[in-house]
């Protein structure tokens, strides 16, 4: 079964079509890229998945769960974690606490558990801190656990973000230019991690991504949008010479 | 033994201020800390006052209860305006809760079986200062495991950015609505406490400007943590008192006191132990960066 399926998903803003009809199903495991050129309705698209926006026809299945029609809070709970392409971390809290977030609901004790510093609540918090910190290392952060979110850099809070979606142990893992304003070599780190995370099993990751190149080496399957609509869908060789992608990108050849 | 005795004389309602200012503050804190500034306050200390004085008043009912079941009508009342008024921000939930703070006021003074606009008397008196200062000190534990935990990180969350906080699971309304609720219960003790502790109420104690006041307790102090607002009512507690031997300029030292911490210090008293850290990393971090652009 597929882990997550569009059908159909239409969007409109005005009298713009965001996104117009885009199906297509994304495999337990995959690295699917969505790339398409600026406008194109890829951020519409994942506020559609997400639950910030809602669709104005067609339906999104994830993991046999019809969430069309479901809050944010209750997709995040399905298992969806994401990033943003405008950074949105918790920039008065520090690294560590924005981590912990991320976590939130893998946590289950009370407030009467915190008062009463229960065990459910010190041996919870203790295994979160502990994962965080693995988090915090595996995205090369641990030397920054203590300082506040808002003094990182561009590319630290980058991974940052990515380190707070992971923490909610998410199946599928949606990624917004995750490589935007990296430079080449923190972007093949990037590229290397995501491969070894989704190599370490239950996770499957949606990536949108302007880096072309860094796309048809990293993904499995990549969709190509513009204007809204679903261009072509494929491998990335098979995406690669597709004549409509090409003219999207390159113009038209008289 | 007499010194201590006659300095409480003198300033044992003072001292009862402190408490019971730094629990208001903290109860404006906790909306706050979810990013909502709602000015209720006020409102639900009337209800707390109100409510347990008219209780042990007409039915009888002994003093600790009658101040836990005014703090139940307080925090009803607190979850049936909230659900509608916390899906308001910034300004607007600034001005709908003055408007409720009002509102319980004016009812206050027309209502003839509450006393009206004489108020009431005649209040039977039970609260010893230690009560609110062991208020004060629950609180404070609560705020420190609070901020320790998965509520209170999800609070600061939702207070950072809303839709963030929304896409990491945590139903934002539902902690909002708990937060106002939780608020308004510390303020209705507070009502309790006071009306027991005096003897006396009226529907003057609980204007806007009050309201407004505890307000710059939590600002003054800091939104940093829970120490700030605290820190924050004490110091404008005292200030006035301390400058006592000024007469009428007294306010102006206040005044201007406010003036300074807002310019100097935008995120509170409590952040002066940040001034000296800052100026240790700025020292560290000498090498331009991107961060503040």
């Amino acid at each position: 079964m597929s882990l997550l399926k569009l059908d159909g998903v239409s969007r409109s803003f005005g009298g713009v079509k965001a996104v117009n009809g885009v199906s297509f199903l994304v495999e337990p495991g995959q690295l699917y890229g969505v790339i398409g050129p600026n406008g194109a309705g890829k951020t519409t698209l994942f506020n559609l998945i997400t639950g910030l926006t809602r669709p104005d026809g067609g339906s999104v299945v994830f993991g046999g769960v019809e969430t069309t029609r479901k809050s944010p809070e209750q997709i995040a709970q399905l298992g969806i974690a994401r990033t943003y392409q405008t950074i949105r971390l918790f920039d008065t809290m520090t690294v560590r606490e924005n981590v912990m977030v991320g976590g939130h609901i893998g946590l289950s004790y009370n407030l009467f558990d915190v008062f009463t510093v229960r065990r459910r609540y010190r041996q919870s918090e203790r295994a979160l801190r502990e994962r965080v910190g693995g988090l915090l290392q595996t995205v090369g952060l641990a030397h920054r656990a203590e300082d506040q979110a808002g003094a990182l850099s561009y590319g630290e809070q980058r991974r940052l973000e990515l380190a707070r979606a992971l923490a909610a142990k998410p199946s599928l893992l949606m990624l917004d230019e995750p490589a935007a304003g990296m430079n080449t070599r923190e972007a093949i780190d990037l590229s290397n991690l995501l491969r070894q995370l989704v190599a370490a099993g239950d996770l499957t990751v949606l990536i949108i991504e302007h880096n072309v190149k860094l796309m048809m080496g990293l993904c499995d399957r990549i969709a190509v949008m513009n204007f809204g609509q679903k261009l072509a869908e494929g491998l990335p060789a098979e995406v690669r010479k597709n004549p409509r992608v090409v003219e999207a990108y390159l113009g038209k050849s008289e | 033994m007499q010194t201590v005795l006659d300095f409480f004389g003198s300033y044992g309602y003072l001292i009862y201020l402190l408490a019971q200012n730094a629990v208001l503050a903290l109860s404006v804190y906790i909306t706050l800390m979810a990013g909502q500034l709602s000015i209720a306050c006020m409102g639900f200390m009337a209800i707390g006052a109100y409510s347990s004085a008219l209780l042990s008043m007409n039915a009888g009912v002994p003093y600790p209860l009658s101040l836990v079941l005014a703090a139940l009508i307080s925090a009803s009342v607190a979850f049936l305006i909230g659900k509608p008024i916390m899906r308001l921000k910034g300004v607007y939930l600034a001005i709908t809760t003055v408007g409720f703070g009002e509102l319980v006021r004016f009812t206050a003074l027309n209502w003839d079986y509450a006393g009206g606009a004489m108020g009431l008397s005649g209040i039977p008196a039970a609260t010893e200062t230690w009560h609110v200062f062991a208020f004060l000190l629950l609180l404070i534990y609560g705020f420190h495991q609070l901020q320790r935990s998965r509520h209170g990180r999800a609070l600061v969350a939702i207070g950072r950015d809303e839709m963030a906080a929304r896409s990491m699971g945590i139903p934002t309304t539902r902690y909002k609505i708990a937060a106002f609720v939780a608020g308004a219960m510390m303020a209705s003790v507070t009502g309790s406490f006071a009306a027991h502790h005096t003897n006396y109420l009226s529907p003057s104690e609980f204007s806007f400007s009050t309201a407004v006041l505890v307000l710059i307790y939590a600002v003054f102090g800091g939104l940093g943590s829970h120490w700030g607002p605290v820190l924050g009512a004490i110091v404008l507690t005292m200030l006035p008192e301390v400058f006592r031997f000024l007469h009428d300029w007294r306010m102006i030292i206040y005044g201007v006191s406010v003036l300074i911490v807002v310019v100097f210090l935008p995120d509170g008293l409590l952040e002066v132990r940040k001034l000296f850290r800052r100026r240790k990393d700025r020292a560290a971090h000498a090498a331009p960066s991107m961060e503040g652009l």
